[in-house]
């Protein structure tokens, strides 16, 4: 069996992309990356992470592309959030892709409505084909819709998971 | 030729093995990995009378030998349910068991006068038992009174067999399997989870959004095995037992304490074609312990 639910749209990106990672949402964006840099994207990797210690593969993204790292204690990079570092970021490319905690994902994916963003949600799982109900989420759509992040995602266009 | 059928009210099984309600949802995602008519039969996900969105999440957590959910009974409600569902699962050979759930006797006794005229479904089993919502569930299992008088109205609209499903969070589990036989059931589906908890050691809050879950999966067979054990011994009521079930052993186990049939749940979410496998060995396994049927093993402990 698998590997089960979607990936990435790679094919969504234009020009330049945005990836936007945080902790243990990382490490997808580095294979996201090899794949869009293989298309002919140009890629800005921001990654969020605790602390110095935790910060893995900065030298890896800066070999595909810009590389900008946040730390919550400061100890590397800005300090502060991945969302610290994009308001600072021109709003110059046409997708962006993300993946990481929760609060993360729900912040980015607010920040650019007009641009076309793809969210790599997780949510605790039962069964990983969509029979058990474990990890349903809300949507924008109506009061009563609802996705399942394991058989419908994990990837979801911005806009549309309410977590 | 070993034979594995079971007759039971309203259900004519060609093996005694079946997806127990809730881990199986309508029985599409699995569809796609194997053909449902090898099944003995389907729980399918409970019904209720309205939609239900369920709880907030998470909903499961893994706990030792086991795992916790409080799903909350999402399911498309029985028009949902009645006009799409289980028409779908009409292209399989199997009988299908609706597990039917509400809040009020009103719910359960809609939901039970409909779906059972559904011509695929040969049985009801009635969730007394679930310990994730907030009104009705449990708490029609828990009482001996309210459990009869519940499954008396149940009996009294439904088109096919009756099968109260019993909660394992009482004192005395024998006194609710006889309150609804003299309500009139026709059988006992037996173990709902357990009522358990699981903290995050790092913040001290539960895990799981709604506080507590239903415990499943291998940790509670044990207390499965010692209810069914007692209650077959104490009423005259075919019973089909569930709880922690994840091989052939297992299923054996259950109709030597008592059960006519078992139900897998949890473990089709470790190893999703669980129940084909079981229904694949039990025939060899039945030889190697000198049986010729399934038939045979119901009940052998009190025969010691």
């Amino acid at each position: 069996m698998g590997p089960l639910g979607n990936g990435f749209p790679v094919e969504e990106a234009a020009k330049k992309a945005y990836l936007i990672g945080g902790g243990i949402g990382v490490p997808p964006l580095y294979e996201l990356s090899k794949a869009l840099n293989e298309r002919g994207i140009e890629t800005v990797h921001i990654l969020g992470f605790e602390s110095k210690d935790a910060v893995f593969y900065e030298a890896e993204f800066k070999s595909l592309g810009d590389t900008h790292i946040a730390t919550v204690d400061g100890s590397h990079g800005t300090q502060g959030f991945v969302t610290h570092i994009l308001n600072e970021l021109p709003k110059d490319f046409d997708a962006y892709f993300s993946c990481g905690p929760t609060a993360m994902l729900e912040a980015v994916q607010w920040a650019y409505p007009e641009k076309k963003g793809f969210l790599s949600y997780e949510q605790r799982m039962g069964c990983g084909i969509g029979a058990c109900f474990a990890c349903v989420c809300r949507t924008t759509k109506s009061e009563t819709d609802y996705i399942k992040v394991c058989s419908d995602g994990p990837v979801f266009q911005a806009g549309v998971v309410i977590s | 030729m070993t034979n594995l059928a079971i007759k039971l009210p309203g259900l004519e099984l060609k093996n005694p093995i079946m997806p127990a309600s809730g881990c199986f949802g309508f029985g599409k995602e699995y569809a796609q990995l194997y053909d449902l008519s090898q099944l003995g039969a389907i729980m399918i996900k409970a019904t209720t009378v309205e939609t239900r969105l369920g709880n907030p999440t998470p909903r499961v957590a893994e706990t030792a030998s086991g795992m916790l959910n409080a799903i909350g009974l999402q399911n498309p409600g029985l028009a949902g349910v009645l006009g799409s569902e289980l028409p779908w699962l009409e292209q399989f050979d199997v009988p299908i068991i609706a597990n039917v759930a509400g809040t009020t006797t009103e719910d359960y006794v809609e939901v039970a006068k409909e779906i059972s005229k559904a011509p695929n479904v040969h049985a009801l089993e009635i969730n007394i038992s679930c310990p994730n919502v907030k009104q009705g569930g449990i708490t029609f299992g828990t009482d001996p009174d309210v459990a009869r008088e519940l499954t008396q109205a149940v009996k009294a609209v439904s088109s096919v067999p009756v099968y109260i499903k019993l909660s394992p969070n009482v004192t005395n589990i024998v006194s609710i399997a006889k309150a609804v036989e003299a309500g009139g059931a026709d059988g006992i589906t037996m173990i709902n989870t357990l009522l358990g908890m699981r903290m995050d050691t790092k913040t001290g809050r539960p895990v799981i959004a709604n506080i507590t879950g239903g415990l499943s999966g291998p940790a509670i067979k044990p207390v499965a095995l010692r209810m069914v054990y007692e209650v077959s011994q104490h009423t005259d009521l075919p019973i089909i037992g569930m709880g922690g079930i994840t091989n052939v052993d297992d299923a054996i186990d259950f109709l030597s304490a008592g059960a006519s049939a078992v139900a897998v749940g949890t473990a089709n979410f470790v190893n999703p074609f669980v129940c084909t496998e079981i229904i694949e060995k039990l025939p060899e396994r039945l030889h190697e312990l000198g049986f010729d049927s399934a038939e045979e093993l119901i009940g052998r402990s009190h025969r010691l």
